[in-house]
């Protein structure tokens, strides 16, 4: 009731449940002595409630951001044309016009925005890349590791340990521009590292779906027996990060209009793939050696998984991985 | 015009004169809420012009019938929430260790402690003072209350707004500035500046 009584002086309740406070106010005088007493306990925290003011010109500054970042001119309405001057053979010329550019335009259009999107998707692919390779020159050499079981046992979980220990800012840089996610999601926001620990069932697959965003992590492999995260060799045919692939074969991703991937390299290097195979090599990487999503079968068997694929090793199996704290 | 009307206006006839009104509309309130947020002057101002940015850019997945000030604090709190990470300005103190009792019924004593113990006037601190050390306490508070305590009391929003910008239970909310307050007090009734020790 304390809860409700707080939220009762400062207006945080809705409607039905300030009327049904009112209520057991009336009737219970020592309710009211306990809303004085709250009443009381807030006060300290008055003094802090000044506004503070904003820097001068910010509202100004923060236009010409806005205009500056998004190179577009938010022009006022053109006045409307005036009426009555338009004749049926006008309209006529005018769709023609219009046809005709259209199908001019559209193709080279389309493309073009493919081109950007894909350019775009590829930019992110670096940053994250040299986040990656920042992280394994202070982790030993290792990149993020995918946990055996656990809230921290999906491949996403690469974003949530890069920006947790600041190596990548911007939540956006973990969605492609091309990807359905980009559409969707309004605001996307990777989860701290104490959000998916708190999370459980439908909420934990969740943010295993989203919160490598729109792209895809390297699994890491087995060797003697024993699960181990990927260590920076800086191989050029290595693949480490992709564009997500489907979560059912054939594994491809549908980034791009189904056309290919782009796939980051561990020596950095991004390519854009139209085979699931690496550049130079006959490695599937969506797939281990076995045909499987799961970790490589060896140290050069790369394997990209999506957001939520994990690692699926039997939970006996001991992580070595040495780790050195920022 | 309302601020969803504003935003509609500048989205559907791109009307310049409807963004630069919403964003004078908030510049205090919603650069007070970031101030508080990162207590940085210099972030605030960076996450500021980032929400309106992303206003701008998100604003054609506004849904019509949506309230627009819950919308701008997800986008703001979102914000702030990343420019934290890029600074990497992680919080050291923390109002727990003054905390010497846990539990609900703490409450209680000490608001008994309030209510029986009134300061003499030559007694009270400078109100400024106060502030100022109401603001540290704030900003010292673990990040999930210090976001409960900023949303709900110093801007006044509801708490199924507060619950929705920060995507927990509403429940959750109440029981978080709850605590909140109940921190904020055992600090207060410690702190040099109360004249009540």
């Amino acid at each position: 009731m304390r809860e409700q009584l707080i939220g009762y002086l400062l207006d945080a309740l809705d409607p039905a449940e300030h009327e049904t406070v009112e209520v057991h106010l009336s009737r219970d005088p020592q309710l009211k002595r306990e809303l004085e007493l709250i009443s009381r306990a807030l006060a300290p925290l008055e003094a802090g409630k000044g506004h503070f003011d904003p820097p001068q010109g910010l509202a100004e500054r923060t236009c010409e951001f806005v205009i500056r970042q998004t190179q577009i001119t938010i022009a006022p309405p053109e006045p409307a044309l005036a009426r009555g001057h338009w004749r049926v053979a006008d309209f006529v010329v005018a769709a023609g016009i219009f046809f005709a550019a259209t199908m001019l335009f559209f193709p080279a259009m389309n493309q073009s925005r493919f081109a950007a999107r894909l350019s775009g998707c590829q930019d992110n692919l670096r940053k994250i890349g040299t986040a990656l390779t920042d992280y394994s020159v202070l982790h030993n050499g290792y990149f993020p590791d995918v946990a055996v079981e656990g809230a921290n046992s999906a491949a996403g979980i690469y974003a949530s340990k890069l920006f947790e220990q600041g190596f990548l800012d911007g939540s956006n840089v973990i969605v492609c521009p091309a990807s359905s996610l980009a559409e969707q999601v309004i605001e996307f926001r990777v989860p701290t590292l104490a959000e998916i620990q708190a999370a459980r069932g439908a909420q934990l697959a969740r943010l295993h779906e989203q919160m490598g965003g729109s792209y895809g992590y390297n699994l890491g492999y087995v060797s003697d027996g024993e699960y181990r995260p990927t260590k920076n060799l800086r191989r050029p045919t290595f693949a480490l990060m992709s564009d997500a692939p489907r979560s059912q074969a054939p594994y491809y991703s549908l980034n791009h209009q189904g056309y290919g991937q782009n796939v980051l390299f561990e020596d950095l290097h991004v390519q854009y793939l139209t085979t699931c195979k690496a550049h130079g090599c006959d490695d599937d990487i969506f797939v281990n050696d076995s045909g499987q999503v799961a970790p490589g079968l060896h140290l050069h068997d790369a394997v990209i998984g999506a957001s939520h694929s994990k690692p699926g090793m039997r939970p006996t199996v001991i992580q070595p991985v040495p780790r050195l704290e920022r | 015009m309302s601020d969803e009307e504003l935003l509609l206006a500048h989205r559907d006839q791109a009307d310049r004169l409807a963004f630069t009104e919403l964003v004078r509309r908030y510049e205090r309130e919603l650069y007070s809420y970031l101030r508080r947020y990162l207590g940085d002057a210099s972030m605030a101002e960076d996450a500021f012009q980032s929400t309106f940015l992303q206003v701008h850019l998100k604003s054609d997945q506004f849904e019509e019938g949506r309230k627009f000030r819950p919308w701008l604090y997800t986008i703001a709190t979102n914000q702030a929430i990343d420019a934290q990470r890029r600074n990497k300005r992680h919080r050291s103190v923390s109002l727990d260790r003054n905390t010497k009792h846990q539990g609900s019924d703490d409450l209680g004593s000490l608001m008994d402690l309030l209510v029986s113990k009134e300061p003499t006037p030559d007694a009270r601190v400078d109100a400024s003072q106060q502030g100022e050390w109401i603001r540290a306490a704030v900003e010292a508070l673990p990040e999930s209350y210090r976001e409960a305590v900023n949303l709900v009391y110093y801007q006044g929003l509801k708490y199924r707004e507060a619950a929705d910008i920060l995507n927990i239970p509403v429940g959750t909310v109440k029981s978080r500035l709850h605590s909140a307050i109940l921190k904020l007090n055992e600090a207060w009734l410690q702190s040099p500046l109360n004249s009540n020790p």
